[in-house]
């Protein structure tokens, strides 16, 4: 409505006026006569009690403006000639003496949804179709067209220029007598109203600069949603290097993390604490441990370690049999035990090796200190909480377990 | 407002409608019905030879009468 106000030039009550006005002789005019006819926009049909539009070719050419050059395409000639016959096709095609060379591959569907063939509508929608040397699709009313635009010279390059409606990007090639230069009309004309030749004020009259910017704004939506063959795209040079500079970094990371001996990450053996400290099994587990370590009756030390690293057989000397200690990993392979006690000696804290025997293998514990009660283990266990990982505990030695 | 000419205001309103149902608006006219426009996708038909082609996919105007 206030599009209507505006291009009439009054304000938006009398255009509303006016419209309800013209609607109600309009539908006058469609109960007296059985249809009416709106010049550039349509028919209106009395059918079956109720009001048909059929819109007009300018209405149907502006709506369809984005598909407007694109042609049918046979993909199965009468003949059987075509390399791919539609798979669901309800019955054989019927011989043909005429039957055209199969075209070319069948274009793609601008909408990303593509809809399955429906032979089933092979019937009664089908529209009228052109013969085989007809020109393009919109190119047929044109001829009347033509008669109602001025005798100036076709604008042949406004239309060629576009590759959206060059008439050979999906079908065949045009010759010169299928559509031949002249069949091609300015855009007053094509956007004609043939139809409508009859009414009072055919669309035809419609000012040519009207006409024209109707014409570029559908050209440029146009060249929005209908390109041409392009080439399929490919991952730009700026975004190749940031993505091999996103994985060396990812890699150098990596490296960082899980190179042996680096002090910073935890042991790899903190699982086995933590999962010794949620099992309810593994307090019997702990049990034995301690008995079979007293058995032993000395925590193992590497002969080499102790050469290298003098606080070692240190602090397994003072290995302690009783009491308590702080149990900040476990590991079945001895040289990662060993490394991880290394490293909490060079952190400061009495660390120890504690071999012992779980369900018929051979486990080194990482002891950290000796307390002889479970409340100063708690406490060392609190002051060692930075550096130890969340999963360490304190676990009773051999002589508080009976 | 009985300066404006059926003929005028019949093409305006044309214009109108043209342009709005172009950008793909709907529109309600009282008394008539109601515009809009409907993608229809490709699909295969059979013409008078017996060829199957595949026809391309269009935008159509839909009119519901009121």
């Amino acid at each position: 409505m206030q599009q209507l106000s505006r291009r009439l030039g009054i304000p938006p009550e009398q255009a509303q006026e006016a419209l309800s006005r013209y609607v109600s002789a309009l539908q006058q005019r469609i109960e007296e006569q059985g249809s009416a006819v709106v010049p550039g926009l349509g028919t209106f049909r009395r059918f079956r009690g109720s009001v048909a539009f059929e819109p007009s070719d300018a209405l149907a050419l502006a709506v369809n403006h984005k598909y407007a050059g694109l042609e049918e395409v046979v993909i199965e000639s009468a003949g059987g000639g075509s390399p791919t016959p539609p798979a669901a096709a309800p019955e054989p095609p019927a011989a043909a003496e005429d039957a055209p060379q199969a075209g070319p591959p069948a274009f793609e569907e601008p909408t990303p949804a593509a809809e399955p063939l429906r032979p089933e509508a092979l019937t009664a929608e089908t529209e009228p179709l052109p013969e085989a040397a007809l020109p393009p699709v919109y190119a047929a009313p044109l001829p009347e067209a033509e008669d109602e635009a001025p005798p100036s010279e076709p604008e042949v390059s406004a239309w060629e220029e576009h590759p959206v409606f060059a008439i050979d990007e999906f079908g065949a090639p045009p010759s010169a007598e299928a559509a031949p230069p002249d069949t091609y009309a300015p855009p007053a004309a094509v956007y004609a109203t043939p139809a409508d030749a009859d009414a009072p004020p055919p669309l035809a009259a419609a000012p040519d600069e009207d006409a024209d910017r109707l014409h570029q704004e559908w050209v440029a939506r146009a060249h929005r949603h209908v390109r041409p063959e392009q080439p399929a795209r490919r991952f730009s040079t700026p975004v190749m290097v940031a993505s091999l500079l996103l994985i060396a970094a990812l890699a150098a990371l990596l490296y960082t993390y899980l190179r042996p001996g680096d002090p910073l990450p935890p042991p790899a053996t903190i699982n086995a604490p933590v999962a010794s400290a949620l099992d309810p099994a593994a307090e019997d587990t702990t049990a034995e441990v301690g008995q079979v370590a007293a058995a032993e009756t000395e925590p193992v030390q590497e002969p080499d370690n102790t050469a290298a690293e003098p606080p070692a057989p240190a602090v397994a000397a003072q290995t302690p049999a009783t009491g308590y200690a702080i149990v900040a990993g476990s590991s079945v392979d001895r040289p990662l035990a060993e490394g991880d006690v290394a490293r909490y000696k060079k952190a400061g804290m009495p660390a120890w090796l504690l071999q012992s025997q779980v369900n018929g293998r051979t486990r080194y514990r990482i002891m950290v200190g000796q307390y002889p009660t479970r409340g100063e283990a708690s406490r060392g266990l609190g002051e060692y909480a930075g550096q130890l990982p969340e999963g360490a505990w304190v676990a009773p030695l051999e002589a508080n377990n009976p | 407002m009985d300066a404006i000419p059926e003929t005028q205001l019949a093409a305006e309103l044309a214009r109108a409608l043209r342009e709005l149902l172009t950008n793909g608006e709907e529109i309600h006219i009282d008394g008539l019905g109601s515009f809009k426009t409907t993608h229809r996708l490709s699909w295969v038909d059979k013409n008078e030879r017996g060829d199957y082609v595949l026809l391309p996919p269009r935008d159509t105007v839909i009119f519901t009468a009121q």
